[in-house]
């Protein structure tokens, strides 16, 4: 159901009109709030995070909160304007939706007081506006938001930490060699919300008024690649590194004199994000520093040990030890991975899985929700299904996968070196994805990564499966249940208030030929001739030639009080011809929730139990209380730590709350 | 008149320079030749119904992709014909984005446009400085 800009309803406290939506435009604009600017000057975190000084997790996570309540802010708006909102449960659509201008922002006073996010989720829920929300989405939209943007939090505080002790650049999981990739998260949120509007224009104009909804809405390139993905993937080197993309980059010379890549976008309208994840995939990066200290704490030990057998010694210290060599190289285990002990690292042998490296796609936070709550929207029944073309998305990433295989398998054999091997390794990890306790990750950093899934060096051929690419984990099943969704309710009654130029049906000006424009044209045709076509509202037909075709056949201005929308049984989703057993709607695509920073938050906790047992060893450290539990040990790090540890904790269990 | 040494110096400096000139880089060419193709492919898909395809699915399944093999590929086969290889490679790639700026200004998939466009790409690379026919069919081959 669409809603004009200026939409009103009576408010039942005040019996006046009140408006939807806020007046003026400013709004409408995304600025992130994240602040400062001195930590990551350089990076694709925007302008951000002054987290050296006194800034800790809690404000970290109120700005991150606050990115999002404007992003859905402005995205409701041009959704609701543009192509229709589905009818909301027990409430107008105008009223519910003006909760979420009116109270949405308040719940950043809940996160600001928050000490543990298993007491701030009921808390939040309270939040009208959340409800909202949560009837729109269909899906469990607080708890997972509350997770990503905690888990962003505790990266950050970790990054923060390591800038105070001057480690920056070396001991921290950021993108160390992000030179340009179309600017910061602001950027892309607001290039997302141009795109909407581009992608999202029409003039149709309905009979009872002015409104011009998209008829051309095709939201197909937010879930493209970001790069043009018939171009295979290239190398670029770094001063300190290698980076891969799809295309060749174009290099051109830095304000210092050093070269600076510009990444090739096409016209900035694909943006990379993966379905069926929370992030988007971008330039993928690997730092030639092998072993870093997770934190900078944490001592390593300077040289090898004993060396037998077929490894030779590498004498060398941690700081040079580069892995270019294949040698062994003994390492503090905690400082390549967070587990107690010393460990072998070898040079490009698998644990180069630990290698500072990154998706630069993870560090858009906002950006990443948005587009991803966008499709928790277009992946339910409602005007928004038909929006995103399946088939095109699922081709287009099956190509680029398909490309990064082909070219580690190439680059592989062009490279003896266990060095170069170690980093082709290491930035396709970033390509796969495994399950763990019967939740689908993304390969990473992740201290849970199989080493299946880590090619060794040593091995002649790249050796890790195509069937563990998250293409064909977590893209291709997505894709295959949303299709599913998408032909499934053609055979209802809402098949008439698809806009024409809806992208799953719509190519060019003509209904696509393929199986479900087919379908489509079936439906149609076959809604003309039932009875159930005198349920229609013929008022959100916005198909002129299709509500010509309905008044032709009998069909009036709508026969549903505008008031009773959301009452039972007045919906668009009751299918045409109910057989004695319906068949079963198609379950919701499942989605990986994990938090690309998951790992990095996981790794956080280890390395401050790992430091909790050192500082167990010295009797001169004060502690305020004894470390009889884990809470308690949280304690006697000091509070901020004391949140990293808990939060770390909850994110998990907030994690497995957001299975839908 | 130089003296015979002075002469014979001139002459060594000379011939060394142009014995030792070193062949024209060919990786931006071939890269350019890449990106180009590919970019055009996926261009012309973008219309598949032009291409005899029912969907841009099928149309990128069935025209492929140049690979950085293919580009390896095609450097060897220009190897020691630098020269020759340049000369075609700046005419073709220029022909090609001409040929990707013609299919993207078609957003609507008119009919005939694609024809158009392929007829002139046609055109423009038969007026380009060919390789020489052993070459030729060796060139092909390694992006087709």
């Amino acid at each position: 159901m669409l809603l004009r800009p200026d939409e009103t309803f009576i408010d039942k406290a005040t019996k006046r009109a009140e408006r939807v939506f806020p007046r003026g435009i400013d709004w409408q604009t995304f600025s992130s709030q994240l602040p400062g600017k001195e930590v990551f000057a350089n990076s694709v975190l925007d302008p951000a995070i002054g987290i050296g000084g006194d800034l800790a997790m809690k404000t970290f996570a109120a700005a991150d909160w606050q990115n999002w309540v404007s992003t859905t802010q402005i995205s409701l708006f041009e959704l609701g304007t543009r192509v229709g909102m589905p009818q909301l449960e027990g409430t107008g659509l105008a009223e519910g939706m003006s909760h979420v201008y009116t109270t949405l922002g308040s719940t950043i006073n809940t996160i600001k007081n928050f000490e543990d996010p298993a007491e701030m989720l009921p808390e939040l829920l309270k939040n009208t506006a959340i409800q909202i929300l949560q009837m729109v989405c269909q899906s469990n939209i607080v708890t997972q938001t509350v997770a990503q943007v905690l888990a962003v939090a505790v990266w950050a505080v970790d990054v923060g930490r390591a800038q105070v002790e001057a480690n920056l650049g070396k001991n921290i999981s950021f993108p160390p060699l992000q030179t340009e990739d179309p600017a910061t998260d602001t950027w892309q949120v607001n290039r997302v919300f141009e795109v909407f509007r581009s992608k999202g224009t029409g003039g149709v104009v309905y009979p009872d008024g002015g409104i011009e909804p998209a008829s051309n809405a095709d939201y197909t390139s937010f879930y493209l690649p970001a790069y043009k993905h018939h171009q295979p993937w290239q190398f670029q080197h770094r001063a300190q590194g290698l980076a891969a993309q799809q295309g060749h980059p174009k290099e051109s010379r830095g304000p210092k004199g050093d070269a600076q890549y510009q990444f090739d976008p096409g016209d900035a309208s694909t943006f990379g994000f993966m379905p069926g994840t929370t992030t988007s995939l971008r330039v993928l990066q690997a730092s030639y520093r092998f072993y870093q200290a997770v934190r900078a704490t944490v001592g390593v030990d300077r040289y090898s040990l004993i060396c037998r057998g077929e490894d030779k010694p590498c004498y060398k210290t941690t700081k040079t030890f580069d892995g270019k060599r294949d040698c062994r190289q003994c390492v503090r285990a905690e400082s390549v991975w967070p587990v107690e002990g010393l460990g072998w690292a070898y040079g490009g042998a698998p644990l180069n899985a630990t290698t500072p490296g990154e998706n630069v796609g993870s560090f858009y936070p906002s950006t990443n929700k948005l587009l991803s709550n966008l499709l928790d929207m277009v992946a339910r029944p409602g005007p928004l299904l038909y929006t995103i073309d399946v088939e095109l998305i699922h081709s287009a990433w099956k190509k680029s996968f398909e490309q990064f295989w082909e070219f580690a398998a190439s680059e592989w054999r062009r490279h003896n070196g266990a060095g170069w091997r170690g980093l082709i390794s290491r930035l396709a990890t970033f390509m796969t994805a495994f399950e763990v306790d019967d939740e689908l990750r993304l390969g990473g950093r992740e201290p849970a990564m199989p080493v299946s899934l880590i090619s060794s060096p040593r091995e002649a051929d790249f050796k890790v499966a195509f069937s563990n690419s998250i293409f064909s984990q977590i893209i291709a099943p997505f894709c295959r249940d949303l299709a599913a969704m998408q032909l499934h309710y053609l055979d209802a009654v809402e098949v008439a208030y698809i806009p024409p130029g809806a992208g799953a049906l719509y190519y060019a000006g003509s209904i696509r030929k393929n199986k479900l424009g087919d379908h489509f044209t079936t439906a149609r045709r076959e809604l003309l001739g039932s009875t159930k076509r005198m349920l229609i509202d013929l008022r959100q037909v916005s198909d002129p030639d299709y509500r010509a075709e309905l008044e032709r056949v009998g069909v009036k201005a709508s026969p549903v009080k505008q008031s009773l929308h959301g009452s039972p049984g007045v919906g668009g989703q009751q299918l045409l011809a109910p057989d004695i057993k319906p068949r079963r709607a198609p379950g919701r695509p499942k989605v990986s929730r994990a938090s690309p920073f998951e790992g990095a938050v996981e790794l956080v906790q280890r390395a401050a139990a790992a430091q909790l047992k050192v500082s167990r060893a010295k009797p001169k450290v004060a502690r305020a209380t004894p470390p009889s539990k884990k809470t308690n040990t949280g304690l006697a790090l000091g509070v901020a730590a004391g949140s990293v540890l808990l939060t770390a904790a909850g994110i998990m269990h907030l994690r497995r709350m957001t299975d839908d | 008149m130089p003296p015979l040494s002075s002469r014979g110096l001139s002459l060594g400096l000379l011939c060394a320079l142009l014995s030792c000139q070193a062949p024209p880089d060919l990786t931006a060419d071939l890269n350019e030749y890449q990106t180009a193709i590919n970019d055009a492919n996926g261009a012309a898909c973008d219309c598949p119904m032009d291409l005899g395809y029912d969907s841009i699915v099928e149309c990128d399944e069935a025209v492929g992709t140049v690979t950085n093999d293919d580009v390896q590929c095609l450097a060897d086969v220009l190897d020691g014909n630098e020269d020759a290889g340049k000369d075609y490679l700046d005419c073709a790639n220029s022909a090609y984005r001409f040929y990707v700026q013609c299919l993207q200004s078609n957003p609507n998939c008119q009919d005939g446009w694609y024809d158009d466009c392929a007829s002139d790409l046609t055109a423009q690379v038969a007026g380009c400085p060919q390789l020489s026919s052993d070459l030729r069919p060796m060139f092909m081959a390694c992006v087709e």
